[in-house]
């Protein structure tokens, strides 16, 4: 059944936890308006699990990944992440260049939106984190290429530059970019959404792989059947607050209802 | 781990602030962008750490050496080894008058070089690194163009492999596609190499596309700083936000 309301407290081993996370916006241009984004987000994600956000838009789902990301500023609340590399860090407060280093190899971001960097060969893009964490590269591209053949992008295109490429393309160039690290702590923001029926059931086949290997997961997907397939548990987001927690189709359920 | 620390540095020029009580680290190998109009005093912070100007308050250290106290010489010495400097107006980087090789030999004497084929191999190299061919090493710097000229900066500025660069508004004054083509540059070598950077800009492009972290200046002091894509993304100061929203 939904567990309304908190989620439980996350346990020892879960690779992340997230306590009381909230964001309110304040708009300075607009005479200091404020916009609370995320009131009150508990949860807890532990390796091998992939959970997935619900929630009508506008309900904070982004909002929520971009703040464990650190692509937005929290404005308070703990997001408790064990590193392999560096310990318990709260992902809120950590200092920023603990932030980039983290997000360079343990945690990957896919995004809607590749904000494609000018001049850089889709090769490069993918093979570029590799390279910042020592990989030669030699090494580096072929992985690139691998991931990128294995998302169906064709050949043609591996050396080709993302800021030409469609939707579609540059999505599977951002996901390939994101597995290249092997990360401990995927956040994914409709990472299948441009994608057609073939090359998304290639993006799952990754993402459930990578979860399979001991990732844990937070998605949200714009496709409920994504859901239920990859999720092993969903959480429902209303006005920025966790309205309900369960088995994914529980919660599609709810959100039909 | 810190590479460059500067704590309350602050610049007058007679009555006007240049900068005010600014603070901030830069950690080896990465690249901090320091954005703000002209007249937010991000180009007196390079400048102070450059040692081209002293600072009246404050502190700045490089690999725990204290800078704001050196004489010249060993000001020099820094300059030829622990740092690098790339202008806007190349101008102030390059002797004009001396030909592409004669500014990287400047470097290379500095350094004890004495060998003149070797001074000579090297500054071939030097400049094969930022992709000027081989037959320009003997033209006069002033020959070169706007972009040219930019490149030619860059391989003195790293001809003795200093740990930490400092660029400022390195593409300001380029057409766009020389301005593409020199950004270019400045990530391979950042790529290759590791070497630290500070890139000061007044355009939000340049520091999406170089920096990790940011920071925000306005009227002389550090307004907002955190990582890069959350500045863009989630601007925390007023003025920050009205620089985001103004930009194309």
């Amino acid at each position: 059944m939904s567990d309304l309301g908190t989620s439980p407290a996350g346990s020892a081993t879960d690779t992340l936890t997230v306590t009381g996370l909230h964001k309110t916006f304040t708009l300075h241009l607009l005479g200091g308006r404020r916009l609370p984004a995320l009131v009150d987000v508990s949860l807890s994600v532990a390796p091998g699990e992939l959970v997935a956000v619900l929630g009508a838009s506008g309900s904070g789902k982004s909002t929520l990944l971009k703040c464990l990301s650190r692509t937005y500023l929290p404005s308070g609340g703990s997001a408790r992440y064990r590193s392999a590399r560096y310990g318990p860090v709260d992902l809120v407060s950590a200092p920023d260049q603990l932030m980039v280093a983290l997000r360079g190899g343990e945690i990957a971001v896919v995004s809607q939106f590749l904000h494609a960097v000018p001049r850089t060969p889709a090769d490069l893009v993918v093979a570029e984190p590799l390279l910042r964490n020592g990989m030669d590269r030699t090494a580096a591209r072929d992985r690139a290429r691998g991931l990128l053949a294995r998302l169906l992008l064709p050949e043609a295109l591996h050396d080709g530059y993302p800021s030409t490429f469609s939707g579609g393309e540059r999505q599977r160039v951002n996901l390939a970019r994101a597995m290249a690290t092997t990360p401990r702590l995927l956040l994914l923001d409709e990472p299948t959404s441009a994608l057609d029926p073939v090359t998304r059931e290639a993006a799952k086949a990754l993402i459930r792989e990578s979860v399979a290997g001991g990732a844990a997961a937070i998605g949200v997907f714009h496709d409920l059947s994504t859901v239920e397939e990859l999720a092993s548990r969903a959480l429902l987001i209303e006005r920025g607050r966790v309205a309900a927690e369960g088995k994914p189709a529980e919660i599609v359920t709810v959100l039909n209802g | 781990m810190t590479l460059l620390a500067v704590r309350g540095l602050t610049k007058r020029y007679g009555g006007r602030v240049a900068c005010t009580d600014v603070s901030f680290e830069v950690y080896p190998g990465e690249v901090l962008g320091i954005v703000g109009e002209s007249g937010s005093g991000k180009s007196t912070v390079l400048q102070c750490i450059y040692l081209e100007t002293m600072a009246d308050n404050g502190s700045i250290t490089l690999d725990g050496e204290e800078l704001t106290t050196v004489d010249a010489m060993r000001r020099r010495w820094l300059r030829s080894f622990r740092m690098g400097m790339v202008h806007q107006d190349a101008a102030r980087g390059l002797d004009l008058g001396v030909s592409a090789g004669g500014n990287i030999a400047e470097r290379l004497l500095a350094a004890d070089w004495r060998h003149a084929g070797r001074i000579r191999a090297r500054g071939t190299e030097l400049l094969s690194r930022v992709e000027v061919a081989a037959d320009r090493v003997d033209d006069l710097a002033s020959a070169y163009s706007g972009g040219m000229r930019q490149r030619l900066q860059l391989a003195k500025a790293m001809a003795n492999e200093p740990p930490l660069l400092l660029l400022d508004e390195p593409t300001s004054s380029l057409d766009v596609h020389v301005q593409a083509a020199i950004l270019d540059l400045v990530k391979e070598l950042h790529a290759q190499t590791g070497v630290a950077m500070v890139v000061v800009s007044h355009d939000l492009g340049v520091i999406r596309l170089l920096a990790q972290r940011t920071l925000v200046m306005y009227r002389g002091r550090v307004v907002e700083s955190g990582i890069t894509e959350q500045v863009l993304e989630d601007p925390q100061d007023a003025y920050t936000q009205l620089l985001v929203a103004s930009s194309l």
